[in-house]
């Protein structure tokens, strides 16, 4: 059960919170968000039980203490819903640190094993279309993929005109000059 | 499609490049362009030369399998047409030279920079895949042909170009004009050179060629000089007045 219970001694309130509701790590959090406006200590009430004494720095600690502890319920649940997305969350993460590093370079491909499990690995993304891999703003319309059975036909996209992007991504929608495009 | 003593089976035409020359053009959104290739192999009989087109062949993941089977039907000749960037890797390299002894590959290079070679095919990194693809080719011991389509932007760089082939394990050399259909025809400016201006180059790169022991060939291929070559294959539907854009050296 959770007991607060204010104690007015010079200024300071004091609270004592139930750890089964006020987790230790979201009243540390609380405490946190309040280090600019008062004074804190933290200690153990008893099994399972916390200790807050505040003092706000200006103005009334027992207003002070009731937004404490609004602070702390909102840090209890937050740390309910990052527990519950962590997988999710550290998936992100990941996949945000390997698009970053970008894909896999041709020296990579020497550590790759050589046989007939390998042989259709693609890390860089070759065996795509240019249309499935360079038009994003149609890839959700998801065309079938190169190992499709004959007669459908890899990497189309329905409504994709090919000619006319691929034109503006080549040429940048301008008439180039030959010289304009010189070899290095 | 039989092409005079070649058989052409067109796997479609998706393709991981995006060529500024493509002749095929439009036909890359796809209506209509895939044949049954399983029937197409069954008609292959001993003896023909059988070479599969794209698009790109090498996007397709069966295609191991159809280069086995006209293998099985005494193909003579097998030839994958391909921007060789999935030779890139070496098992894919491997897959492909178990599949039949042979086989042959028609690699498109379109420079002898990355720069030169990423722009004709809008696609950054392709030089270095194709590259590399040639050199697995070489490592499996895959024969192998190059063929450049002659461009505004290429034709003074032929002479490199036939000795990146030749470096990279290319024992042929195919200079091929631009075919006045599809992208080319629309980018006809950017794209086509001035025949008076290619001939001294295309000159040098021949004679390149023969310095370094490379086979060398010019203009229309099918059914003619080293058999690791398949020509043109499908095309965007030509407009009237359309010619050819570079004529052959003669």
């Amino acid at each position: 059960m959770s007991e607060t219970t204010m104690l007015y001694d010079e200024g300071w309130a004091s609270l004592e919170l139930d750890e089964e509701l006020y987790p230790r790590d979201a009243v540390q959090g609380a405490a946190y968000v309040f280090l600019d406006r008062s004074y804190l200590f933290l200690e153990r009430a008893g099994d399972r039980r916390l200790r807050v004494r505040l003092k706000a720095k200006t103005g009334d600690s027992a207003a002070l203490a009731g937004e404490f502890e609004n602070e702390a319920l909102a840090q209890a649940y937050r740390r309910r819903i990052a527990t519950s997305n962590r997988a999710f969350i550290e998936s992100i993460a990941a996949r945000a640190v390997a698009g970053a590093a970008g894909p896999p370079g041709l020296d990579d491909l020497l550590a790759m094993d050589i046989g007939a499990e390998t042989a259709f690995d693609d890390p860089l993304g070759i065996a795509m279309s240019w249309e499935e891999k360079y038009i994003k703003k149609k890839a959700d319309q998801a065309a079938p993929t190169a190992t499709a059975a004959p007669g459908v036909v890899p990497g189309v996209v329905p409504g994709v005109v090919p000619g006319a992007e691929i034109q503006d991504a080549v040429l940048g929608g301008d008439q180039v000059d030959q010289e304009e495009i010189k070899p290095r | 499609m039989l092409t005079g003593s070649m058989r052409v089976i067109t796997l479609g035409f998706s393709c991981n490049n995006a060529c500024v020359f493509c002749a095929q053009g439009e036909l890359r959104r796809g209506a209509g362009a895939v044949v049954d290739v399983a029937g197409a192999v069954e008609a292959v009989v001993a003896g023909d030369t059988v070479a599969f087109l794209g698009g790109e062949p090498t996007l397709w993941a069966d295609l191991p399998a159809w280069i086995r089977a006209a293998d099985g039907r005494g193909a003579g000749r097998i030839i994958v047409q391909t921007n060789g960037r999935r030779l890139a890797y070496r098992a894919f390299a491997q897959a492909l030279r178990e599949a039949s002894p042979r086989l042959a590959l028609d690699v498109s290079l379109q420079g002898s920079s990355a720069a030169m070679h990423d722009w004709h095919t809008a696609t950054a990194g392709s030089f270095a895949q194709t590259i590399q693809g040639l050199r697995n080719a070489r490592a499996e011991r895959l024969p192998a042909g190059v063929t450049v389509v002659v461009t505004r932007s290429n034709f003074r760089h032929l002479g490199e170009i036939v000795v990146l082939a030749h470096a990279a394990g290319a024992s042929a050399i195919h200079f091929a004009p631009v075919e006045p259909f599809g992208r080319a025809l629309r980018n006809r400016s950017l794209v086509v050179p001035a025949v008076e201006m290619v001939v001294p180059h295309l000159q040098r790169a021949v004679a390149e060629a023969r310095r370094l022991g490379l086979q060398s060939q010019i203009g229309d291929t099918a059914g003619a000089g080293p058999e690791l070559f398949a020509g043109t294959g499908a095309v965007e539907p030509p407009v009237a007045g359309g010619e050819r854009l570079v004529q052959e050296h003669p």
